[in-house]
């Protein structure tokens, strides 16, 4: 599983599951950054190899490089 | 899809269903006004005492790979639009995973949609997924994904129904690593 709200995400105790410091709807990055989106995708999927235990998390170092996301008055560059 | 039984904890879902409707009373004004975090300052969140675990016993490159997106991703002429309503629409699309992403559009209204529009990629990576099996890293995609809307209020229906009729599709998929996408 993914997630961009710790708290939120370890409410539901998800088996297994990867932090991504993205805004809301944008889980693997930018829209056209080919390349980021690959990593993220990829490293979720080793991810699901590399964790061991029950509720391990292994938490992406990207960050968002677009320009920031218009949602109801507020501008986003990650979680909700 | 065929239902099935949940096979999950649900003890929690008689004392939760009271509370909820306590809740949705004073909430539903809130919600129908796109007043998330007010409404959800009370909601009767579940907690549980118990992590799910099943090890990956396989590699990467033997796994058949389905994906869960709550992103209301739905097929441009072909799928119902998801609603929008205060609790939630509990429709669940079926996407054939071999589906060209650009015929897909979002339904869903708690989201940015433009970032979605302009690359489906961004929720889901469609693309990328299909690179990753012909360079033999994953073994392959299921016929099926599975797209609904993520705000869902009624835990309860999504534990009884959603999440068990597409744990059922899912099997009969042959499906060995299931990927959940929130948004």
């Amino acid at each position: 599983m993914m997630g961009n709200v710790v708290p939120r995400v370890e409410l539901v105790r998800p088996p297994r599951w990867v932090y991504v410091r993205f805004p809301r709807g944008a889980m693997f990055g930018e829209p056209g950054n080919g390349t980021k989106q690959r990593r993220v995708l990829e490293e979720t999927l080793e991810a699901a190899k590399a964790i061991q235990e029950p509720g391990g998390k292994i938490e992406m170092p990207y960050r968002w490089e677009g320009k920031p996301i218009s949602f109801r008055g507020r501008e986003i560059t990650e979680g909700p | 899809m065929v239902a099935v039984s949940a096979k999950a904890d649900v003890s929690w879902v008689q004392g939760f269903r009271k509370r909820y409707q306590e809740w949705f009373q004073g909430a539903k004004p809130l919600l129908e006004a796109h007043q998330g975090p007010a409404a959800f300052k009370t909601y009767p969140f579940v907690s549980f005492s118990q992590t799910p675990w099943t090890p990956l016993r396989i590699p990467l490159s033997e796994v058949c790979l389905s994906v869960v997106s709550t992103a209301g991703l739905f097929r441009k002429g072909i799928d119902a639009p998801f609603a929008d309503t205060a609790e939630g629409d509990p429709a669940v699309i079926q996407l054939p995973s071999n589906i060209n992403p650009k015929s897909l559009d979002t339904a869903h209204t708690h989201i940015p949609q433009e970032p979605v529009r302009a690359d489906v990629n961004v929720a889901l990576p469609f693309d990328h997924l299909w690179d990753l099996v012909k360079e033999k890293k994953i073994g392959s995609l299921a016929a099926r994904f599975f797209s609904f809307v993520g705000y869902q209020t009624r835990a309860d229906e999504v534990a009884l129904e959603m999440a068990p009729n597409i744990a059922a599709a899912m099997a009969e998929d042959n499906v060995t690593l299931a990927l959940i996408v929130p948004v």
